[in-house]
């Protein structure tokens, strides 16, 4: 997969391009908004990370040209202007999500595969979920675990909900509170843990095999076992 | 109104305009009854008096008929530079002696009873002057006239009115431009107050007083406000940029740090360096919040909150945490609503409730949501430890923990975030003892919003 990272700081251009490297991504680098904006519209890329603040042009700039162009490659605004006007105006501008500096590379990395896979996705609705014996019924809010039927509350289901439709992808704690809690802030304990945990109980209320893996560092993953 | 009226009944200026302006009342009752004192009667008393003396002479010789009375007359003008007058006249003839030349009109106004006034024309210089007298019938049937010369005494009279309501209203004048310098500086001052504690609610710091004009006092104290403003103005905005730029530059080589133990192979060291990190950076993040929070003052993100939906949320989230430990974790609310920033204010109950929770190892977290008088009330109450008179204020201090409470995990920042959000809401936050009947006293935060 090729990523395009634009941004004017060498260290976490380093950073970044190391990272995405490592895990088998194609990354192509511009240090200033020109270079930045000419790549982003000349060539092809699957998902495009751009800072803010550049010299030449300004990463709003970029995005808001892009989207003029009905460019609709994913694009993932990194910014240490980490208030929520400032993140309201780059979702605003077309961007897919919003990380503030200083970030966890894991952090990165799981939101720009959600980005990816979820604009990879047809248009079509889904009715249901699966996780190798797992399903869940979007439409009668069922879930069954090998034929057998699991009681779950609202929260939990939206939770298993969230986990199961980016399966095999890390999703983070911060991703978890913003999307299935609707909230944004910074709880003092790892309550999301707690959830999890049980979540996982009643997943496995009927099978031995585990279907969440809790990936060091960063996070969870949904995944059938290998 | 009523803020109006003590708005101004504090002020020493209008206190003092008011003071000043009875005393030129106090002045405006001297100077009426230096007028009431200064009218005709009381200057007529002197000079009937002294008519009448000399009408008691004039009876001595009354008996001798016109004759005596003539000479008499005679006698007496030679005498004395006189200010008396004579005239002594047969019933139905013209004066006979005397230094008047005509006799009073029959209708002439009496001062008093028996003392005619009239005016005549002097014999020294021609003109015509004012005059009293009393007039005498002699037993031959002749009129003695004997009065006196008021002119001057009446000028006297004249001025002393005169001069008495122009002190009357010269004093009224004072009175009410006391008051009005008075009500002035008081309002000035006012505006100037004003200012000031919108510019402290607010936060606002680029607000300035008006500066009316460049030589009165009270714009001279709001030039040196203002220079005051644009100081601290400076100094915060420093102040801010200071601490954003440490935190700025010591999270970059924690954020390169946790990048390189990322990269080191799996393992627990590896796992639980990196929670260290992670928690390093959380308390960065954590402070940085919290002072964003207190020095930003806009509340452009504000908006209608139910506060029973939010508290749900959080009682939901927390649930699992009670139910390991065994608690009871209860919602109590009658509905109430307030204006302010829903994020924030789930972080400052979520905050509270983990605290609870954290620290309470039996019984039960109670969270009640009503209205307070004009405003919402919330209280998170457990049957914990709860926390000590003495200590109370100082909880809401970054990193302060109580000793009892250093061993559980937590940096000391959730309750310094929790009062941040409540002065950005303007809303109250107090603590005491929980109300329930445990052997613990337990610990109530009490919230109070204001209503929408």
């Amino acid at each position: 997969m090729r990523i395009l990272v634009i941004e004017d700081d060498k260290d976490v251009i380093a950073y970044i391009q190391n990272g995405l490297q490592e895990r088998g991504f194609t990354v192509d680098t511009a240090q200033d908004g020109k270079d930045g904006l000419f790549l982003a519209t000349t060539e092809t890329y699957d998902a495009i990370v751009a800072d803010r603040m550049l010299p030449g042009v300004e990463g709003l700039t970029i995005l808001t040209a892009l989207r003029a162009s009905d460019i609709q490659t994913p694009v993932l605004i990194l910014s240490a202007l980490s208030s929520v006007e400032e993140r309201i105006k780059g979702l605003r501008a077309g961007a897919d999500d919003y990380l503030v500096k200083p970030f966890a590379f894991e952090e990165l990395l799981a939101r720009l595969e959600v980005m990816i896979a979820r604009n990879r996705s047809s248009g079509v609705e889904i009715t249901k979920l699966t996780c190798f014996d797992l399903e869940m019924n979007l439409l009668t809010r069922q879930v069954t675990r090998a034929g057998a039927t699991i009681d779950l509350q609202a929260r939990e289901f939206k939770l298993l909900e969230y986990l199961l439709r980016h399966q095999d992808q890390v999703v983070t704690r911060t991703m978890l509170l913003e999307n299935v809690w609707d909230y944004n802030f910074d709880p003092q304990t790892n309550i999301i843990d707690v959830h999890i945990s049980r979540l996982r109980q009643k997943i496995n209320t009927y099978s031995d095999v585990g279907l969440i893996e809790t990936v060091r560092g960063a996070g969870y993953r949904m995944q059938a076992p290998k | 109104m009523t803020t109006a009226a003590t708005r101004y009944s504090r002020s020493s200026s209008l206190a003092l305009g008011l003071v000043l302006a009875l005393l030129m009342v106090l002045g405006v009752g001297f100077a009426a009854f230096f007028i009431s004192f200064a009218n005709e009667e009381t200057f007529a008393q002197e000079t009937d008096a002294a008519i009448l003396a000399e009408m008691r002479a004039a009876r001595a010789i009354a008996d001798g008929g016109k004759v005596a009375a003539s000479q008499w007359i005679k006698e007496a003008l030679e005498g004395q530079e006189n200010s008396f007058l004579y005239a002594l006249k047969h019933h139905d003839s013209g004066i006979i002696e005397g230094n008047l030349s005509d006799w009073p009109e029959q209708a002439s106004a009496s001062a008093r009873a028996g003392l005619i006034k009239f005016k005549y024309m002097s014999q020294a210089d021609g003109t015509h002057r004012d005059a009293v007298s009393r007039v005498m019938t002699l037993p031959d049937g002749s009129f003695l006239l004997v009065g006196r010369d008021v002119t001057t005494i009446n000028t006297a009279q004249w001025f002393a009115q005169t001069f008495g309501w122009a002190m009357i209203v010269l004093f009224f004048g004072f009175a009410v431009a006391c008051l009005i310098v008075g009500w002035y500086v008081a309002n000035r001052m006012n505006r100037i107050a004003d200012i000031a504690d919108l510019i402290m609610s607010t936060g606002n710091l680029s607000e300035r007083v008006p500066v009316d004009s460049s030589w009165d006092d009270l714009s001279k104290l709001s030039a040196v406000l203002n220079r005051l403003l644009d100081e601290l103005e400076t100094t915060i905005h420093g102040v801010k940029s200071v601490s954003d730029n440490i935190a700025h530059d010591l999270r970059t080589p924690l954020t390169r740090l946790r990048g390189d133990l990322d990269r080191l192979p799996d393992s627990e060291t590896r796992s639980e360096l990196l929670n260290e990190v992670d928690n390093i950076l959380g308390i960065f993040t954590s402070l940085l919040r919290i002072t964003a929070i207190e020095t930003e003052k806009r509340k452009s993100r504000f908006a209608p909150v139910a506060l029973e939906p939010l508290l749900a949320d959080v009682v939901e989230l927390y649930e699992p945490l009670a139910e390991d430990k065994n608690l009871q974790l209860m919602l109590k609310s009658s509905g109430a609503e307030t204006h302010g920033d829903r994020d924030l204010l789930f972080q400052l109950f979520s905050n509270l409730v983990d605290n609870a929770i954290k620290f309470t190892s039996a019984g039960e977290v109670l969270i009640t949501v009503g209205s307070e008088g004009a405003g919402a009330s919330v209280s998170v109450c457990d049957t914990g430890p709860g926390i000590e008179k003495a200590e109370r204020d100082k909880v809401l201090r970054r990193f302060y923990r109580v000793d009892k409470s250093r061993s559980e995990s937590g940096n000391g920042l959730g309750l310094a975030m929790v009062a941040a959000i409540a002065k950005l809401h303007e809303a109250k936050l107090a603590l005491s003892e929980g109300h329930a009947a445990s052997p613990t006293p337990g610990l109530c935060c009490t919230v109070i919003l204001p209503s929408l």
